[in-house]
């Protein structure tokens, strides 16, 4: 379970986010969608510790996670490029990560097995560096590298931006698969509404650092959503 | 209509304004960096610092030629001023080299702009040529000319050779431009001083004697002063197009294939849970220019030792544990003081990761104590060659893994500057400037002061004694010393992480 206790993130005088109260259920997938500027980033930010709150707390699985370190053990993430390490192969990568995460060979080799067709053959044995990989490939590969370990907690920014449409198509099967199984809590964030319409129950729209829309994902969510962004 | 104009207006003045534009932005890079209290507090200090030196300058402009005429009554003090003029220059070219900065501008958002690739260049370039060698020559030379004066040289040919020499300066500053960016003229450049004073030291020549000549002459016939001027032209020129060239790989990563691969290093495993962090540290110094050429340039400082002539001699004890401190800890300081900074690029992912604050520090520091022991394994022929030298080696070492390592790992958690991994080449200097130093010198000036009164006041074995004592305890600290860095490291987290963000 995810909770938020009046969080409010301030650059200067300009208020990034506030969001007074928010609870999300273990399990559930929830989709940040809003603007730029509307704070999804910020939020992401906040939840993994990167930047200090102004005020209010959040809590990962019940720990305060600028108390305490311990959130780290069942928390996946994937912001940006500062989630992967240019120097090494996507191979030496994973393995750094797999360690970390106590994760042994065999069952990194048997994890990635079914990323193949995602990672259509330009990820592994390609002997590249992740920094010569293209903005689409070091995606696929760092978000990948977010799942390693079975985190009880999945935070992804934008992960379908950057994309080739058929990585696209893959990553959402993926997510939907693994929002399937219920036993872990997912954050996207996406521009696409579509895309967070199909794979995730939860919907929050941010505007300007509020939560302004909190809908539970049916038939209609996306048309409603069009409307939200449609300009007047 | 009336926006299209505008735009054209704009443009038409660009030529004047395009120096501003590059100045101010400049200046607000500086201003708007998240290290910026922190510049200042050492820039201002470097400011007193200049001032001191730059009165320095002034007073043996002032005193050279009342001091050598009171000296050496029977000598020309003139002639013995240009005596050293060349040596001057070979000095004032070695500092010159050592302290640069190379420009850096972040050039690639400008590549795009309606702004001529020249001029950028021209810009850096020029900004180069007005340092502070420039000044503190200036402010010598001004001197030294006035007190000419007033011993009766001639002011117009006084001022000819002043302007001879400054114009030298500036070539000197161009030629160690062009030294730090091609590497055929570094290897130029050293060739040519190694064998002017190879042939000086077999008697082939008298360097000073040329210099007298040469520098004379330029008194007597000022217009020769044009010659540096032409030759600093021509380097201008040289570096000029070399920096043209490179503009359009400023922002490029060396590409080079990790086919070749580097194995598992399953040999990384006796390093216990600290193993993935070291795999991943000897992977980033391989394949990364910049910690490669640090490295490179800290087992060089090996050699260093080679200066002490007589180690048995007691009067050289200082040098020996000068040089041993140097020798093991040189690879700690250099490279130590950019922890976690050489993390910079991926220290969100560090932070985000299922690791504590304290697994990372510690693999670091296991890091910087191996450095130590390497570096003690490279200076061992020292020892074996001549005893003297073991004891100043062994507190040195005892004393850089209990106390420098923890020291320079807390000092090196107030860099909030991002490190760009794949920026230098050999032969690039940049970042080997005064701030660098005046950690160094945080570090070493207590050491040595300490080494210095205990050895004045007691004796040398003393001093030896309690360097290797204050080193063991360190070691036997160690948790304590670890937890105080790893509260430093947790408070300056947020800091950190946005300083890496600034590119």
């Amino acid at each position: 379970m995810i909770e938020v206790e009046h969080l409010t993130k301030q650059y200067g005088r300009s208020t990034a986010l506030d969001l007074p109260e928010l609870t999300i259920p273990d399990g559930q997938c929830v989709g940040l969608v809003g603007n730029n500027g509307a704070g999804k980033t910020t939020f992401f930010n906040l939840l993994l510790d990167l930047v200090p709150a102004t005020t209010g707390l959040v809590r990962n699985l019940g720990v305060q996670v600028a108390r305490s370190e311990s959130w780290k053990h069942h928390t996946g993430a994937y912001l940006d490029e500062s989630f992967t390490i240019g120097y090494l192969t996507p191979e030496e990568y994973y393995t750094f990560i797999a360690d970390l995460r106590g994760v042994t060979k065999e069952d990194l080799d048997a994890f990635l097995h079914p990323f193949e067709p995602f990672f259509n053959g330009e990820i592994l044995g390609k002997g590249k560096y992740l920094r010569d990989l293209s903005k689409g490939n070091l995606k696929k590969a760092g978000v990948v590298a977010a799942l390693i370990g079975s985190p009880k907690v999945l935070v992804l920014d934008e992960p379908f931006a950057n994309l080739d449409p058929s990585s696209q198509l893959r990553l959402k099967s993926i997510l939907k698969e693994l929002a399937s199984r219920k036993d872990i809590t997912m954050l996207i964030s996406s521009h696409d509404l579509a895309h967070v319409a199909e794979v995730c129950d939860r919907i929050l729209v941010l505007e300007k650092g509020k939560l302004v829309k909190d809908l539970k994902t049916t038939p209609e969510t996306l048309a409603e959503l069009e409307k939200v962004f449609a300009p007047a | 209509m009336s926006k299209v104009r505008t735009a054209q207006g704009t443009r038409r003045g660009k030529g004047i304004s395009t120096a501003y534009l590059f100045a101010s932005l400049h200046w607000k890079r500086a201003i708007r960096s998240a290290s910026f209290g922190r510049k200042l507090a050492v820039n201002l200090f470097l400011g007193l610092f200049g001032l001191v030196m730059l009165f320095y300058a002034a007073l043996i402009g002032w005193m050279t030629i009342p001091l050598l005429k009171a000296q050496m009554p029977g000598e020309d003090p003139f002639g013995m001023v240009c005596s050293a003029g060349l040596a001057w220059m070979a000095v004032e070219l070695a500092l010159r080299m050592f302290f640069l900065k190379g420009g850096t501008m972040q050039v690639r958002p400008l590549l795009i702009l309606p702004i001529r690739r020249a001029s950028i260049v021209h810009y850096v370039l020029a900004g180069s040529v007005l340092s502070y060698f420039l000044l503190a020559v200036s402010v010598l030379l001004l001197a030294l000319g006035t007190s000419l004066v007033h011993h009766g040289y001639v002011p117009l040919h006084v001022t000819g050779w002043c302007l001879g020499l400054l114009l030298t300066s500036v070539m000197l500053g161009q030629l160690s431009l062009l030294a730090a960016r091609r590497l055929r003229f570094l290897v130029a450049v050293l060739t040519a001083l190694a064998l002017v004073s190879g042939a000086h030291a077999l008697g082939y020549m008298d360097v000073f004697h040329v210099s007298r000549r040469i520098f004379l002459g330029l008194y007597a016939k000022p217009w020769l002063g044009l010659v540096p001027l032409g030759v600093g032209a021509l380097i201008y020129g040289l570096n000029f197009r070399a920096m043209r060239s490179r503009l359009y790989q400023e922002d490029r990563h060396e590409q080079v294939r990790a086919a070749s691969g580097s194995g598992s290093m399953a040999w990384t495993g006796i390093f216990g849970s600290a193993a993935p962090f070291i795999r991943l540290d000897l992977r980033m110094i391989w394949r990364n220019k910049r910690p490669r050429s640090t490295l490179l340039m800290s087992v060089l400082f090996v050699f260093y030792g080679l200066i002490v002539k007589d180690p048995g001699n007691p009067k050289e004890w200082p040098m020996l544990m000068f040089f041993s401190f140097f020798i093991t800890g040189f690879l700690v300081l250099n490279f130590g003081q950019y922890v976690p900074a050489w993390d910079s690029a991926y220290y969100p992912l560090l932070m985000t990761q299922d690791c504590t604050i304290r697994q990372y520090l510690r693999s670091k520091v296991l890091l910087l104590r191996t450095g130590v022991l390497v570096m003690s394994l490279f200076a061992l022929p020292y020892a074996v060659l001549d005893r003297n030298w073991a004891l100043p080696l062994l507190v040195n070492m005892l004393y850089n893994l209990g106390i420098t390592v923890p020291m320079v790992m807390f000092f090196g958690s107030f860099n909030t500057s991002r490190i760009d991994l794949g920026r230098s080449a050999f032969g690039n200097w940049q970042g080997v400037n005064a701030g660098r130093f005046l950690l160094v010198l945080l570090i070493m000036g207590p050491t040595m002061a300490m080494v210095v009164l205990l050895k004045t006041n007691y004796s040398a074995q003393t001093a030896m004694a309690a360097l290797a004592g204050l080193g063991l305890a360190g070691l036997l600290v160690q948790g304590p010393l670890l937890r105080l860095i790893e509260v430093r490291y947790a408070a300056r987290k947020y800091k950190t992480v946005a300083g890496f963000k600034e590119n």
